[in-house]
């Protein structure tokens, strides 16, 4: 007698499985982060979440800072490149910055220096002078929405960032442009003390050696609106500075000043 | 920029040159550098600028002897000594 095996129902149910955990619908094993990204750190009592979603910032950061293979990989091929992306993603509107910026006062100090910590570890593992230099004034500018800040020590840190790019690059126009990008953002809270009149000093003469005389034009009268009168020997050297520059610009230069006034 | 706008600048450019006995020793190295830039411009200024700037061709002509007076005060202010 032969028995034949009934054949299987296209439809046969699945065996359920008897654990909880394994009942759940597949997950996708790739990290998603923008659902954390969507948060809107006002919008979130929990304290622990806060917590959990700039630790995951400051994780993802210094992931990306001390792997010496990554930067040796990445950087070499396309410095600028990645460079000028990894900034953007720092800056972007759901970035880390812009939530930090977002977070009630009583968790913004903690999680700034944080930040702030993972940051100034890529910054020294990093080879590009670029990064280097838009880090630490990253840094500074996160350090300066706190009131504890000294404000003198943060001027003084970042004239000697600005020194030490305009020192390691070549072109003086892209070392300006740059210059001019980091420092715009803190102009306004670091002018008034004496590193940042070197800062305007530094930015003014930048200006003219890269043969952007309007710029380097403006930077002057800067100088000069925040120096103080009794200050003779840089007031003159602003006013020198200036009369320098007339005689040099083009026509096209004192045209340009014209819409600048 | 305006043609009155350029005067002021010039006029206090020129004050500054003409004072500068007044100035400390010690902050002078700046100075120096900006004076000797503002005597490059002033001795390489481009024509077509000066002719369509009066003030501008008015200080061409009376700045190279301000300039001269203020790097006489300069080597004043930081006289050079010479050792055996």
């Amino acid at each position: 007698m032969n028995s034949v095996a009934p054949a299987k129902a296209p439809t046969a149910r699945k065996k359920l499985q008897t654990s909880t955990k394994q009942n759940l619908p597949p997950t996708n094993t790739t990290f998603d982060p923008l659902p954390l990204l969507s948060l809107n750190p006002h919008e979130i009592d929990d304290e622990e979440t806060l917590v959990l979603v700039s630790a995951y910032f400051n994780n993802l950061l210094r992931a990306i800072g001390i792997k010496p293979k990554y930067e040796a990989d990445e950087v070499h091929l396309f410095p600028s490149l990645l460079t000028k992306s990894f900034l953007a993603a720092l800056e972007a509107p759901s970035g880390p910055v812009s939530w930090l910026q977002r977070l009630p006062p009583q968790h913004q100090s903690t999680q700034i220096d944080h930040f702030s910590r993972a940051i100034t570890k890529i910054a020294l593992n990093s080879p590009s002078p670029r990064l280097q230099l838009s880090l630490r004034t990253l840094r500074h500018r996160l350090a300066l929405t706190q009131p504890s800040t000294n404000i003198e020590s943060v001027s003084k840190s970042t004239f000697q960032a600005l020194r030490s790019f305009y020192a390691a690059t070549k072109s003086d126009k892209d070392a300006y442009v740059v210059c001019k990008d980091v420092v715009s953002p803190i102009l306004e809270k670091i002018v008034s003390t004496p590193d940042g009149a070197r800062i305007v000093n530094f930015m003014g003469l930048m200006a003219r050696k890269a043969g952007l005389l309007s710029d380097g034009m403006k930077w002057n009268d800067l100088g000069l609106r925040k120096c103080s009168a009794t200050e003779k020997s840089c007031n003159a050297m602003f006013l020198l500075r200036n009369a320098g520059i007339l005689f040099s610009l083009s026509k096209e230069g004192i045209g340009a000043l014209w819409l600048l006034t | 920029m305006s043609e009155d706008s350029i005067q002021e600048r010039l006029k206090y450019a020129q004050n500054c040159l003409k004072r500068f006995e007044e100035l400390e020793s010690s902050t002078t190295d700046q100075l120096k550098d900006e004076v000797d830039f503002l005597r490059k411009a002033v001795l390489s200024s481009k024509p077509e600028i000066i002719d369509s700037h009066e003030s501008l061709r008015i200080a061409r002509q009376s700045f190279p002897r301000y300039i001269l007076q203020a790097i006489c005060c300069l080597a004043e202010l930081n006289p050079v000594c010479l050792s055996k």
